[in-house]
């Protein structure tokens, strides 16, 4: 006996993740999902942000790892609340993981909300969170030949941060190589070199921040899987 | 198990081929068919792998996995031309802009699964 079914496979994650994209409409919450390699510097850039972003704006962090509360430890003190998810073996967070998470948090109190995602650049563009826009960070000592390794996660960015820039001047980055591999794959997503040692980028990213909340909550982050038509 | 996007696809795959078999008071399933867009990056084997991991100890253990990769295409936003992105290029031959509504070629479909019928059991 065969069933045809034609459905979506990452259908089920979707349906939560719509759930979740509608909890932080509600709250007023805007809601980043942070996408890199290990190491690139997500927590790092959240302690210099977080701080940054008051008086006028509270954030609530939700971040994954395969196992430890470290970055959770780590962003404690700046954050409005934090929660660690631990993944075990999973590579990145579902959206049920997420949604979990809100039902512990007061969303309506904070401004943003920043997901870290398990340090992976290529199944955390495959499963939405429900967030509203997705915020690559590439490291410059990963290396300038990353675009076409892991074209997925860069075609979906809304904001590519290119971290530990204070490195460019040291090591053999050929930031023009990046810039032509990642217009070709999409056009449109702003490059920002960012160092939270120099504090290089810091402001244009806090104005990027500022102005995405102004443009409002209703947009949707891009993503791989296109609806079905 | 080693950190890979075909595994967590799997796991997607086989918690809805489950849910199905649910649905239809289905015997184990001996058969699936599924749609995979060449942009997903799916490695067939590795993706064949997976399932067969993934599917241990459910009604798909040990069930064939169809795969058919469909090909790409998309609109440029800008120009409006149609056109076939590959994976590290999506600007558009026309406008050299990357700026696209992908039409087809990132679909993970699930398109069918098929039952065994036990010899000796006569389904009405």
């Amino acid at each position: 006996m065969k069933v045809d079914v034609v459905r979506n496979v990452l259908q089920a994650n979707d349906l939560v993740a719509n759930e979740c994209r509608k909890r932080f409409r509600e709250a007023d919450t805007l809601t980043l999902n942070l996408i890199s390699a290990p190491g690139s510097g997500k927590t790092t850039l959240l302690e210099k942000t977080i701080p940054a972003l008051k008086p006028a704006f509270e954030s609530i962090v939700i971040v994954g790892d395969l196992e430890t509360t470290r970055d959770a430890d780590r962003l404690e003190p700046f954050a409005h609340q934090v929660v660690q998810i631990n993944t075990g073996m999973s590579c990145h967070l579902y959206a049920n993981q997420v949604s979990q998470s809100l039902d512990g948090l007061s969303l309506a109190s904070s401004q943003f909300l920043f997901i870290e995602n398990v340090g992976n650049m290529v199944c955390p563009g495959e499963f939405d969170l429900g967030e509203n826009l997705k915020v690559i960070l590439y490291s410059v000592p990963e290396g300038d030949d990353k675009v076409a390794k892991y074209p997925t996660i860069f075609r979906v960015a809304d904001l590519v941060l290119l971290t530990k820039a204070d490195l460019l001047s040291t090591l053999a980055f050929d930031l023009e190589r990046v810039r032509e591999e990642i217009a070709r794959l999409n056009t449109n997503v702003p490059i920002l070199p960012f160092s939270a040692h120099t504090g290089q980028g810091m402001h244009e990213w806090l104005t990027w921040l500022r102005a995405r909340r102004e443009e409002g909550l209703a947009q949707a982050a891009k993503f791989v899987t296109e609806p079905l038509t | 198990m080693p950190i890979m996007h075909e595994f967590s696809i799997a796991e997607s795959l086989v918690e809805q081929i489950v849910d199905i078999t649910a649905e239809n008071n289905l015997p184990a399933i001996d058969r699936v068919e599924l749609e995979v867009g060449e942009l997903r990056q799916v490695v067939p084997d590795i993706l064949q792998l997976a399932f067969r991991e993934t599917a241990r100890g459910t009604p798909a253990e040990g069930a064939a996995l169809m795969i058919e990769e469909v090909s790409a295409r998309a609109q440029c936003r800008r120009c409006t031309r149609f056109f076939r992105p590959a994976p590290l290029d999506y600007s558009c031959p026309a406008c050299g802009v990357a700026d696209v509504q992908v039409l087809a070629g990132n679909a993970l479909i699930l398109k069918s699964v098929e039952a065994n019928e036990p010899t000796g059991l006569v389904i009405p």
